[in-house]
């Protein structure tokens, strides 16, 4: 080693040195005599993302073992980088309390980041050791229902609201998932807790509606209608089921002049394109219901509601081949599990 | 013993077709009919009003159970396993028949059995039983005189003169060995199951007497549900929680059986055609109600089954036991919705008098009972929103169901029995009760009203009902209604309604079509009947006709479509009066006192 090198590499020490005292002086000088935590959560306040990170980064570095301060850490930076949240959750140790709300708060972020199959499995894997809350069941039943496992959905559903029933708007899916089993009936229990908490909740409304008349109860599905204020009837699936209750009640005319308002507000509304085929096949103009419905073909061909009605067209309106055609790809559908 | 039949009396009150009644002056005839009237309203107002409490308004549909009141006592026996093994919650079928020509009509219960299913095998078998009706004054279990012998669990009834002798046959299908009771017209029974072919102890279903081949002859039909064998009795479980509950198994995920075709040989014996029909073609479903009907109006019958919680099947007659499957094609395999429904009973009839058959199915819980109209030949449409049979029927699971003009308004009513096949579902947080109300819909002109409140106490106390058949016990021109609940006794529904309108009662008997003219159409100008040997679930009607006519119509010009080809007709026929027609003769015999009050 020469003379001039090892003078070189104390200068080099000399600088790192006094840069970081001079970052200690500024620092200290910045943050008076405040704590570290206490000026990460000055800084998040004031919404000083950089100073935040710097400062809950530097105060979990001299205390590795606070649970709460990096599940803190992951709740500040969940809002802008969730992958880094996960990774500091992803080091609070089980044997903390602040593992469960780390795991929550993981599953949300799974959700969050689309890995539905990870938020899947966290939650399942609390959910058998015992330890989901009302909110963890709320979420597994959230992803079933977006997977289409509509029975456990609504079992986790129903655990959930068990464990809270405070959970607001468990009880709307809770309604809409027994839509999806048509159990109808059992629909308006749940509905009205949810309207008790939101009485504003046009889909809540439309949904006791709906459950009203598939119940068979038309008064109390025409009064809830009715009940829905101005604002909400802008809006193409009351009128498809203000039709649907006037079809039920045998108002044809009524029927339709709502369907064409439906209709109006969505052109591509399926279900009232349905119902509206429906209607003019009732009526005996099978032909102009083929034709509505042939445009349709391409994109519904997997749905069994619109092959078999169009398949009923064109067997009525003459068209023996369609019908036939038709009526084989209906066939394979309804032979799948 | 019966020692003595009445014979269907016949006198010379002579009818053709071109000179209406001949043996009676008109206006004596008008004056009869007034008197007529007058007594029955006098009749009615005078003894069924103050004993209800009250007097009945106008267009009331009423019903009163006098089982216990006539000694119709039958119970029926089917105790649920732990485990809940399905056929017992399936309950048995139910007859009316006048097996005796007395005139009245009788009644068969199909009866259930405790099951041993360690053992695969029936315990306390007990036989069907049969009830004769003492002119409509009392039932007297005559089981034990009519040779009925225990059996195993009674599913389908099929009553029909299997062969030609004038007395009518009862083909039991069983979940185990089927009967054949062939009438020996003393009052008492044979049975030869075994040695007419037609013996064979897979879970059936219900089943019906038809001449498929048009050679006069009885065929019959036999739907099958599960194909279950020893070791292989599949049971279920669901659980709510931590709760573990036992559930009759759905039915779509358990191996069906085939339905089944036999080909009557005129030697008292029976062959299976069901290769040669085409059915094995398909794949097999889980069958329950069958309607036999000639569907697309070409003189031959077809059938439909109603199958459980997969496709129904509508089987169109080609000729020489071919049969090709139209559901789908007709639109009657699935529902509007593109849904396969868990059929139960089914019904065929011109309920919207346009001319042609409909159908209807009854249906699982929370699926509608579903209407299909026939709109073309062999076209058919779901109208069942339409015409407000829906919404009321979504809360219930419906097997029984039966075609009556209740009130005799000219309008084809219904009645539709319903109940759980599970009884624990409460147990799993799901409100589906074991026991639900029955319910009658009137039918208003083509669209149906569920006035199920107005007709009656029977009908505000739920059961788990299964089937019914259709009868006018105490001849009054009425239809009533026998019904068989599960595990329960039997009732017996009196018709008290106040008629709108007036009845005619129809016997025919054919001669070179089969004798029990299963297969004929009564016509008027806007309306017309049929019968074949089953109804709804696992039943059998009445073989006689009782057509409702508005109040105006004293006298009906009728056409008779015969299922051997020809047709006859009658003009100026009177109502409120019964009838027996032999195809081929031009006049019409009155039934006489002997069978009316």
């Amino acid at each position: 080693m020469t003379p001039s090198s090892k003078g070189f590499r104390d200068l080099i020490r000399l600088t790192i040195v006094a840069v970081v005292l001079v970052t200690g002086i500024v620092l200290f000088w910045r943050s008076g005599s405040k704590s570290l935590l206490q000026q990460a959560r000055d800084a998040q306040q004031a919404e000083n993302r950089d100073e935040a990170q710097e400062f809950y980064h530097e105060y979990l570095r001299v205390h590795p073992e606070d649970a709460s301060v990096r599940l803190e850490y992951a709740q500040f930076l969940s809002e802008f980088d969730r992958r880094r949240a996960l990774a500091e959750l992803s080091r609070i140790p089980e044997n903390t309390s602040d593992w469960f709300e780390a795991q929550k708060l993981k599953a949300q972020l799974y959700d969050e980041l689309g890995q539905l199959s990870e938020a899947q499995q966290l939650i399942e894997q609390l959910v058998e050791r015992g330890q989901a809350d009302g909110e963890l069941h709320f979420h597994l039943a959230r992803i079933y229902d977006r997977l289409g496992k509509n029975l456990s959905a609504l079992t986790q559903v129903d655990l959930a609201l068990q464990e809270n029933p405070e959970l607001s708007d468990a009880y709307l899916l809770k309604a809409l998932l027994l839509a999806g089993f048509n159990r109808f009936p059992e629909m308006i229990s749940p509905l009205r807790e949810s309207l008790r908490r939101h009485p504003d909740d046009r889909l809540a409304q439309l949904n006791l509606a709906l459950a009203y008349r598939q119940s068979g109860k038309l008064q109390l599905a025409g009064q809830t209608l009715e009940a829905m204020s101005e604002d909400k009837r802008n809006w193409p699936e009351f009128w498809l089921e203000q039709a649907l209750l006037a079809k039920d009640q045998g108002e044809m005319e009524l029927a339709e002049q709502s369907l064409n308002r439906a209709l109006k507000l969505n052109p591509e509304l399926l279900e009232a394109r349905l119902l509206h085929c429906e209607l003019l096949m009732v009526q005996g103009k099978y032909e102009l219901a083929r034709e509505e419905l042939k445009p349709l073909y391409q994109q519904e061909r997997t749905n069994r509601k619109f092959l078999s009605m169009y398949a009923r067209a064109a067997a009525f309106s003459g068209d023996q081949d369609l019908a036939e055609q038709l009526t084989r790809e209906l066939s394979h559908l309804l032979e799948a599990p | 013993m019966i020692k003595n039949f009445v014979n269907p009396s016949v006198d010379s009150d002579i009818i053709n077709s071109d000179q209406g009644i001949s043996s009676r002056p008109s206006c004596l005839n008008q004056l009869y009919q007034i008197v007529l009237k007058m007594f029955r309203v006098f009749l009615l107002s005078f003894l069924i009003g103050p004993l209800s409490g009250q007097l009945y308004a106008q267009d009331h549909i009423h019903f009163e159970d006098v089982a216990e009141e006539l000694a119709f006592n039958f119970v029926h026996h089917s105790p649920p396993t732990k485990e809940r093994h399905t056929h017992l919650m399936m309950g048995s079928g139910i007859g009316a028949w006048d097996y005796d020509l007395d005139g009245w009509p009788d009644v068969v219960c199909g009866q259930g059995a405790t099951w041993d299913a360690e053992n695969f095998r029936h315990r306390n078998r007990q036989p069907d039983r049969l009830y004769r009706n003492l002119r409509g004054e009392l039932f007297q279990d005559v089981t034990t005189q009519a040779g009925f012998t225990p059996s195993d669990y009674a599913m389908g009834l099929a009553i029909g003169d299997s062969n030609n002798d004038g007395f009518p046959d009862l083909f039991i299908n069983e979940f185990g060995e089927n009967r054949l009771y062939l009438n020996q017209g003393d009052g008492t029974f044979q049975e030869i199951a075994v040695s007419s072919g037609l013996s064979d102890n897979r879970f059936g279903s219900s089943c019906s007497w038809a001449d498929l081949d048009g050679d006069h002859q009885l065929d019959l039909i036999v739907s099958h549900y599960l194909k279950i064998e020893p070791g292989h009795y599949r049971v279920c479980t669901a659980t709510h929680g931590t709760n573990e509950v036992p559930i009759t198994c759905q039915p779509r995920y358990q191996p069906p059986a085939y339905d089944a075709l036999y080909r009557n040989t005129r030697d008292g014996k029976f062959e299976d055609v069901t290769k040669k029909s085409g059915i094995l073609d398909q794949p097999p479903r889980q069958g329950l109600g069958v309607v036999v009907r000639d569907f697309d109006g070409d003189r031959d019958l077809d059938f439909y089954v109603a199958n459980d919680a997969v496709p129904n099947q509508l089987w169109i007659n080609q000729g020489e036991f071919r049969f090709s499957e139209m559901g789908l094609l007709s639109g009657t395999a699935i529902n509007q919705s593109g849904a396969r429904e868990a059929g139960m009973g089914v019904v065929s009839g011109d309920l919207n008098r346009d001319g042609r058959l409909d159908l209807f199915v009854a249906n699982y819980f929370n699926e509608t009972n579903t209407f299909y109209s026939q709109k073309q030949p062999l076209l058919f449409l779901d109208t069942t929103d339409v015409i407000g049979l829906g919404a009321p029927s979504r809360p219930k699971l419906a097997f029984g169901v039966t075609v009556l003009d209740a009130d005799l308004d000219g309008w084809k009513d219904l009645f539709v029995l319903n109940g759980h096949v599970n009884d624990l579902m409460e147990e799993l947080g799901r409100p589906e009760p074991f026991a639900q109300r029955p319910q009658f819909y009137r039918n208003v002109r083509g669209r149906f009203q569920d006035i199920s409140t107005e007709c009656g106490s029977w009908f505000d106390i739920p059961k788990v009902g299964r089937s019914s058949a259709r009868l006018d016990f105490n001849r009054d021109g009425r239809p009533d209604l026998a019904v068989l609940d599960l595990n329960s006794a039997a009732a017996l529904l009196r018709n008290d309604s106040t008629p709108r309108g007036h009845f005619l009662r129809l016997k025919l008997i054919g001669t070179t079509s089969n004798r029990s003219a299963f297969g004929a159409t009564i016509k008027t100008s806007d309306n017309q009947w049929s019968l074949c040997g089953s109804s709804g679930y696992l039943s059998c009607n009445e073989n006689q006709y009782l057509l409702g006519f508005a109040a105006d119509r004293n006298t009906v010009d009728l056409k008779i479509d015969w299922p051997a080809g020809g047709t006859q007709t009658f003009s100026k026929v009177p109502t409120d009066r019964s009838f027996v027609i032999v195809e081929g003769r031009e006049r019409l015999w009155t039934l006489t006192s002997e069978s009316l009050r």
